[in-house]
C-alpha cells in the first residue's frame, strides 16, 4: 500500500527535478546578456488597441502594452528587431506592424498577429531602420526607411508590390489620402513628397520646411480638399493640401517639432516638441491655443484617441504619459 | 523498498540533482557577476560625454571639418566642430532619430560603437582602430559611457590646459620631443590627457608627430609650430632648431645690435641669435634712401634727390630723411593710398560722391596726425549724409550687419570672426554669441546714404532663432535696453588694455615696411597662429598706445632700425631666412607705386580715366579708376580685403605685360619723354645710362655695368641704331627686378 504512494511519489519527484532542469537549462541556454539600463531607452512610438483598452509603446527594449487610460504596465513582447521606430495596425486590428531593424544593417517589418503577439513574418528589403508604417490595405503595408526608400508590400507573399525612390536622406513618416492611392511622404531632406501609390511615380515636392521634417498626419472629418499637418526642426507646422500641392498656413512655435497629430474632431492639431511640450493649435487661425508641458526630454512618439481629448505621449527616459485636452 | 527504490532511481536522481545544482550554481555566479560587473561599473569612476568623449571624436577625426563635422555632416549625421558644442553633439549621439545611434540594452550594439569600429558599413573606415591602443580604450570608454545611462551630466569643467613643453630649442634633428598635456578641472582635479590630445604640425613636412607615443620630430631646421588641441583648447607650440651649427663671423658683418635700447632690434637680434642666423650687413645709402622712400610715400627719389643725399656727410642724415619724408605731401597722399585700400574706399553703385567724401577725411586724418584711435571711433560712431560726412562710409563698404561685423574684426582686430557664423571658431576663442551680437549692434545701423540709427534692426541668432543680443565679442553682452552699441565697442576697442586694437594696425604698419607681417596674414590674429616675435609685437604696441596711437610714430621706428636697414643681400648662411629679418625682403612694388615709377622714369605721364593729365596712381581715389596699366599690374578692386593680393601683384601677367607689352615698349622713346629729350639735348650716351639708373635705381651703374653699357653703345653707328640700343637700355633697367621692387 505504501509503495505505490511512494513510487507515484518518487516519479512525482522526478518529474519535477526534470522541469525544473529544463527550466534552469533553458535561459542557460537560449538567452543572450541584456543589460539592465539605469535610464530606460527612449519610447519611439505608440499604438493604441482597436478596442481602445491598451496602449502600445514600442522602445529598444521591445513591446511594452499598458493598460489604457491607466498605463498600467501589462507585460513585454521581445521582437526581432533591435530599434524600433514605428507601430501600426492592420486595418482590422488583427495584425500589428513592427517597423525597426538593426541600424546602417536593415530595415524590417515584422508582423505579430494581435492579441497574442505571435510573429508571423518579417518583411525585408530595407537596407537601414524602417521608420514609418501605413497599411494601405488590410492586406499591403507601406514603410519608409533611412535608405531613403519606400516600400510597398504584400504581406501575404512578403513581396515588394512598388518601391518610391525620391528622398534624398531618409523617409520619417508616411500617410495615404483617403483614396487610399495617394500617399504622402516627410523625409531629413527638409521635403514633403506626394506619390502616386500604384505608379511610383513622383507628383511633387513641397519644400517650404527649411530643416528636417519629422512627421506628418491627415485630418480627419475634412470637407474638401484633402489637408495634412507637418511638422518639423524648424519649429513649425505647417497645414499643406497635398493633392494640389499648395502650403495652406503655418504656425511657429519655440522648440524643434517632432510629432503632430489631429485631435479626434479634426479641429484642433497637437504638436509634441523636444522639449518635452505638446503645443496644441488652431489649424484655421495658427496660433497656439494651448501649451501642455508633458515630460522631461524629447517627445519621440504622441497617439490621440480617435474617440475623446485624450494624448498619450512617450520619449526619452522610457516616459509616458497621458494628458487631457480640455 | 524505499532505498532499493533510492538505489533504482538514485543514478537518474543523482545526475539531475547534479545538473540542477551545476546549472543554478551558474546561474547564480552569472547573476552574481552581472551584479558585481553591475556594481563595479555603478562604482566606476563616472564618465563625462564632455570631458571623455568630445575628445575621443575629436582624436579620431569624427569632428573634423572633413567628416561629420562638416557645415551638412555626414551621412546625416553632424557632430559640432572639433566639439564646439558638446550639448549638440549629444543630441545628435543620443537624442536624434529617436536614439538610435545608442543601444542601452545592448550598448556593444550602438551604431556609435559599430560605425567606428567598421563592425557595420562606414564610409570613414575602423577610426577606432587605426590607433589600436588608444582605440581600444575610446570603446570601451563608449561602451561604458552606455552602460552608465548615455547621460550628459558633467561634475567638472575644463579650465585649461597645460602643454609641456610649450617651447623648445631643438639642436639636434635626430632628437625627439615627448609632449604632454595635462587638463585642468573646476574640481581642482588635474588630468593627463596627452593621449586624448591632437597634436598637428602647422607644416607637416617640417615635424614628424607620432600620435599614439605623442612624440614629435623635426625634419627641417627652422622655426615651427604644432597645434595641440583638448577639448576647447587649441594652444600652440614652438619649436625653434637653428638654421646654423654655429654663426660664420667672416661673414657676419653687423651682428652686434647697435642701438640695444630700440624696441625692434633687440627682440630681433634675440631670435636671430637663438637661430644662429647672421645678419647681411647695412644697405648703403642708395638703397635706404630708395626703400625708404618708397616705403613712406610710395614714389622713387629724383636723381637730384640721390645725388643731395649720397654727397650728405652728416651722420644723421638717414634720421632727416625719414623725418623729412614722414612730413612730406608725398607721404600723406601714399598713406591715404594705404588708409583707403585698408578702410576699401570705393564708389557704390557708380556713385563715387561716397568715395570721394571717404578719401578726403582720411587724408585730412592723416595731415592732420589724428590718433589711429579717434580714426578708429570716428567710422564706428559716424552718422549722417555719406556724401558729406567722409566716415560715415565705414557703414556703406559692405552690405549687411554680418559682414559690417566681419569687416570691423578684421580691420579693427586683425580677427577673422566669419567662422564663427556658422559654427565656435575651431581655431580661436570666438563663439557664434561673438559674431552674431557684434552683427547685432550693426544691424542697428541704416547704411543707406543717410547713415543713422535704426533701433528696429536685429540679426537672428542661428542657434537661438531669436533675435542676438548685442555682445562685444569676447567680452560681454550689452544690456537689452541699449539701442546704440557702438559707443560701447568704440570705448573697448580703443582701450589701451584692448588686446587687439594697437597690435593689428602695428603688425600692419611692419608688413609694409618689412615685407612680412610679425603675424602673417595680417588679419588672421589667433592664438593658433602666433608671431613671429610676440614680445616686439607687444612691444611695437604699447609704443604705439604711449605715442598717443599715431601712424607716424610706429613707421618712424621702424624706418630707423637696425633691420629696416639691412641689406636684402643675403649670406649664404642667412639666404633661407624669410621671416626673421636677417636681411630685408625684397619687396614687389604695388600696382600703383610701379605704374608711378614707370611713368616717372619714362617722363611719359600714364592717364587715368577722366582725371587730368598728370594724375598720379596713388592719388586716384576710385579703384575703378579706367586704367588700363593698373588693370595689367594687378590693382585690388577694394570690394574685398586687399591684404592677400600680393602675390597677384607679382603675377606672371604682370611680368609677360612689362617684358612685351605696350605699358613700356609703347613708351619708352616717344616725343618728349625723358630718354627723347635727353637724346635732343644732345647728351651724351653714357650720361644717358647713368640718369637713368638714378632715376629707375636711385643708384650709380657699377663698374661693371658702366663697361657693359660702354661696349654696346657704340658711338660711332647712326643715331637710330643708337637710340635703339639706349632703348633697350631703359627697357633692361626698368624689367629687372631691382626695379619692380623694393629692396
Amino acid at each position: 500500500m505504501n509503495l505505490l504512494p511512494t513510487i507515484s511519489s518518487m516519479r512525482q519527484r522526478l518529474l519535477i527535478l526534470i522541469i525544473i532542469s529544463l527550466l534552469c537549462l533553458t535561459p542557460s541556454l537560449f538567452s543572450e546578456e541584456v543589460h539592465q539600463p539605469s535610464i530606460m531607452p527612449p519610447i519611439t512610438a505608440l499604438e493604441l488597441t482597436k478596442d481602445g483598452k491598451s496602449i502600445i509603446a514600442s522602445s529598444q527594449a521591445g513591446l511594452h502594452i499598458y493598460e489604457y487610460p491607466t498605463l498600467n504596465l501589462q507585460r513585454t513582447i521581445k521582437v526581432k528587431a533591435h530599434n524600433i521606430h514605428d507601430l501600426a495596425f492592420s486595418p482590422d486590428g488583427k495584425l500589428l506592424a513592427v517597423g525597426g531593424g538593426n541600424p546602417s544593417v536593415e530595415g524590417t517589418v515584422e508582423i505579430l498577429s494581435w492579441s497574442k503577439g505571435k510573429s508571423l513574418r518579417v518583411l525585408k528589403g530595407h537596407r537601414d531602420s524602417v521608420t514609418a508604417l501605413s497599411w494601405r490595405d488590410s492586406s499591403s503595408i507601406t514603410s519608409g526607411s533611412l535608405d531613403r526608400q519606400i516600400i510597398i508590400f504584400d504581406i501575404n507573399s512578403e513581396k515588394q508590390i512598388q518601391v518610391f525612390k525620391g528622398h534624398s536622406k531618409g523617409v520619417s513618416s508616411l500617410c495615404f489620402l483617403n483614396d487610399s492611392n495617394t500617399l504622402v511622404s516627410t523625409g531629413i531632406d527638409q521635403n514633403i513628397r506626394v506619390w502616386n501609390a500604384t505608379t511610383g511615380e513622383l507628383l511633387r515636392s513641397l519644400n517650404n520646411h527649411t530643416m528636417r521634417v519629422h512627421d506628418l498626419a491627415l485630418r480627419p472629418n475634412n470637407s474638401g480638399l484633402p489637408m495634412v499637418a507637418s511638422v518639423s526642426d524648424d519649429q513649425t507646422v505647417r497645414f499643406w493640401q497635398p493633392s494640389i500641392g499648395r502650403m495652406v498656413k503655418f504656425a511657429r512655435v519655440k522648440a524643434a517639432l517632432l510629432n503632430v497629430a489631429w485631435l479626434h474632431d479634426g479641429a484642433r492639431v497637437a504638436a509634441a516638441s523636444n522639449d518635452g511640450h505638446v503645443y496644441i493649435i488652431n489649424p484655421d487661425t495658427v496660433e497656439v491655443v494651448t501649451v501642455y508641458p508633458a515630460i522631461d526630454g524629447w517627445i519621440y512618439a504622441m497617439i490621440v484617441h480617435p474617440t475623446n481629448s485624450d494624448i498619450i505621449v512617450g520619449g526619452s527616459n522610457g516616459k509616458i504619459k497621458r494628458l487631457i485636452v480640455k | 523498498m524505499c532505498r532499493q527504490n533510492m538505489k533504482h532511481i538514485s543514478p537518474v536522481i543523482l545526475f539531475l540533482i547534479f545538473l540542477n545544482v551545476v546549472v543554478f550554481s551558474n546561474t547564480l555566479a552569472a547573476q552574481n557577476e552581472n551584479v558585481s560587473d553591475s556594481n563595479e561599473r555603478i562604482t566606476n569612476e563616472h564618465i563625462s560625454f564632455e570631458n571623455d568623449l568630445i575628445p575621443i571624436f575629436t582624436k579620431f577625426g569624427c569632428n573634423a571639418g572633413a567628416c561629420h563635422g562638416s557645415a551638412a555632416g555626414r551621412g546625416e549625421f553632424k557632430l559640432s566642430l572639433f566639439g564646439g558644442n558638446p550639448q549638440a553633439d549629444y543630441a545628435a549621439i543620443v537624442r536624434q532619430i529617436a536614439g538610435r545611434r545608442v543601444n542601452l540594452i545592448h550598448p556593444e550594439k550602438s551604431l556609435v560603437i559599430l560605425k567606428p569600429t567598421a563592425q557595420t558599413r562606414h564610409g570613414g573606415g575602423r577610426v577606432l582602430k587605426e590607433d589600436p591602443e588608444h582605440g581600444d580604450e575610446a570603446v570601451q570608454l563608449l561602451h561604458d559611457w552606455i552602460r552608465q545611462g548615455a547621460r550628459y551630466e558633467t561634475k567638472r569643467h575644463l579650465k585649461y590646459v597645460d602643454i609641456t613643453p610649450k617651447k623648445q630649442i631643438v639642436s639636434n634633428l635626430k632628437q625627439t620631443i615627448h609632449l604632454k598635456a595635462s587638463a585642468h578641472f573646476s574640481d581642482g582635479t588635474t588630468e593627463d590627457v596627452t593621449r586624448w590630445t591632437v597634436f598637428t604640425p602647422e607644416d607637416i613636412s617640417a615635424i614628424e608627430i607620432n600620435p599614439s607615443a605623442a612624440i614629435a620630430k623635426l625634419n627641417r631646421r627652422g622655426r615651427h609650430i604644432i597645434i595641440a588641441r583638448y577639448l576647447t583648447e587649441v594652444i600652440p607650440i614652438e619649436f625653434i632648431a637653428p638654421l646654423n651649427e654655429t654663426i660664420d663671423k667672416s661673414s657676419n658683418t653687423n651682428n652686434a645690435v647697435e642701438k640695444t635700447d630700440a624696441i625692434i632690434d633687440s627682440e630681433i637680434q634675440k631670435l636671430l641669435s637663438t637661430l644662429r642666423l647672421p645678419v647681411s650687413a647695412t644697405a648703403d645709402d642708395a638703397t635706404f634712401l630708395r626703400r625708404v622712400t618708397l616705403d613712406l610715400t610710395g614714389r622713387l627719389p629724383t636723381p637730384e634727390n640721390v645725388n643731395a643725399f649720397l654727397a650728405e656727410t652728416d651722420t644723421k642724415k638717414r634720421e632727416t630723411l625719414v623725418d623729412t619724408l614722414l612730413a612730406s605731401e608725398e607721404f600723406n597722399v601714399y598713406w591715404t593710398l594705404q588708409l583707403a585700400k585698408l578702410f576699401r574706399v570705393r564708389s557704390r553703385d557708380r556713385n563715387t560722391q561716397g568715395a570721394y567724401a571717404y578719401h578726403q577725411w582720411l587724408s585730412q586724418q592723416l595731415r592732420d596726425g589724428v590718433g589711429y584711435d579717434d580714426i578708429a571711433r570716428s567710422v564706428i560712431l559716424a552718422t549722417g549724409d555719406s556724401h558729406q560726412v567722409g566716415a560715415a562710409n565705414f557703414y556703406r563698404t559692405v552690405d549687411g550687419p554680418r559682414e559690417q561685423a566681419e569687416l570691423m574684426s578684421e580691420l579693427f582686430m586683425g580677427a577673422r570672426l566669419r567662422c564663427a557664423n556658422c559654427h565656435n571658431h575651431p581655431l580661436d576663442r570666438w563663439t557664434q554669441d561673438d559674431y552674431h551680437g557684434l552683427a547685432a549692434i550693426f544691424a542697428k545701423i541704416e547704411n543707406e546714404q543717410i547713415v543713422r540709427v535704426k533701433p528696429t534692426g536685429t540679426v537672428i541668432h542661428p542657434v537661438t532663432r531669436e533675435k542676438a543680443q548685442l555682445r562685444i565679442p569676447g567680452e560681454r553682452f550689452l544690456s537689452t535696453d541699449v539701442v546704440d552699441g557702438r559707443r560701447a565697442l568704440a570705448d573697448w576697442l580703443t582701450d589701451p588694455e584692448n588686446p587687439y586694437f594697437a597690435k593689428a594696425i602695428v603688425n600692419r604698419l611692419w608688413k609694409v615696411m618689412m615685407g612680412r607681417g610679425l603675424v602673417e596674414p595680417v588679419d588672421d590674429f589667433r592664438s593658433t597662429n602666433p608671431a613671429t616675435h610676440p614680445d616686439l609685437l607687444t612691444a611695437l604696441a604699447d609704443d604705439f598706445i604711449t605715442n598717443g596711437y599715431r601712424l607716424r610714430h610706429t613707421l618712424r621706428q621702424i624706418a630707423l632700425s637696425n633691420a629696416y636697414a639691412r641689406s636684402a643681400n643675403a649670406t649664404p648662411q642667412n639666404r633661407i631666412d624669410d621671416r626673421f629679418y636677417s636681411h630685408a625682403l625684397k619687396k614687389p612694388l604695388a600696382p600703383e607705386v610701379l605704374a608711378d615709377a614707370l611713368s616717372d622714369v619714362l617722363g611719359v605721364p600714364d592717364t587715368y580715366g577722366a582725371e587730368p593729365e598728370g594724375t598720379r596712381a596713388v592719388a586716384l581715389i576710385d579703384p575703378n579708376t579706367r586704367s588700363d596699366a593698373l588693370d595689367i599690374l594687378g590693382r585690388c578692386s577694394r570690394q574685398t580685403s586687399c591684404e592677400t593680393s600680393i602675390s597677384a601683384a607679382d603675377g606672371l601677367q604682370r611680368k609677360l605685360h612689362l617684358f612685351n607689352g605696350d605699358l613700356l615698349n609703347a613708351r619708352i622713346g616717344v616725343p618728349g619723354s625723358r630718354l627723347d629729350k635727353l637724346i635732343i639735348s644732345s647728351t651724351l650716351p653714357m650720361d644717358i645710362v647713368r640718369e637713368f639708373y638714378l632715376a629707375a635705381l636711385s643708384r650709380h651703374p657699377t663698374h661693371k655695368e658702366q663697361t657693359f653699357w660702354q661696349q654696346h653703345i657704340d658711338v660711332d653707328v647712326s643715331a637710330n641704331a643708337q637710340r635703339a640700343i639706349l632703348e633697350d637700355m631703359v627697357w633692361s633697367l626698368l624689367t629687372c627686378n631691382e626695379f619692380v621692387t623694393n629692396h
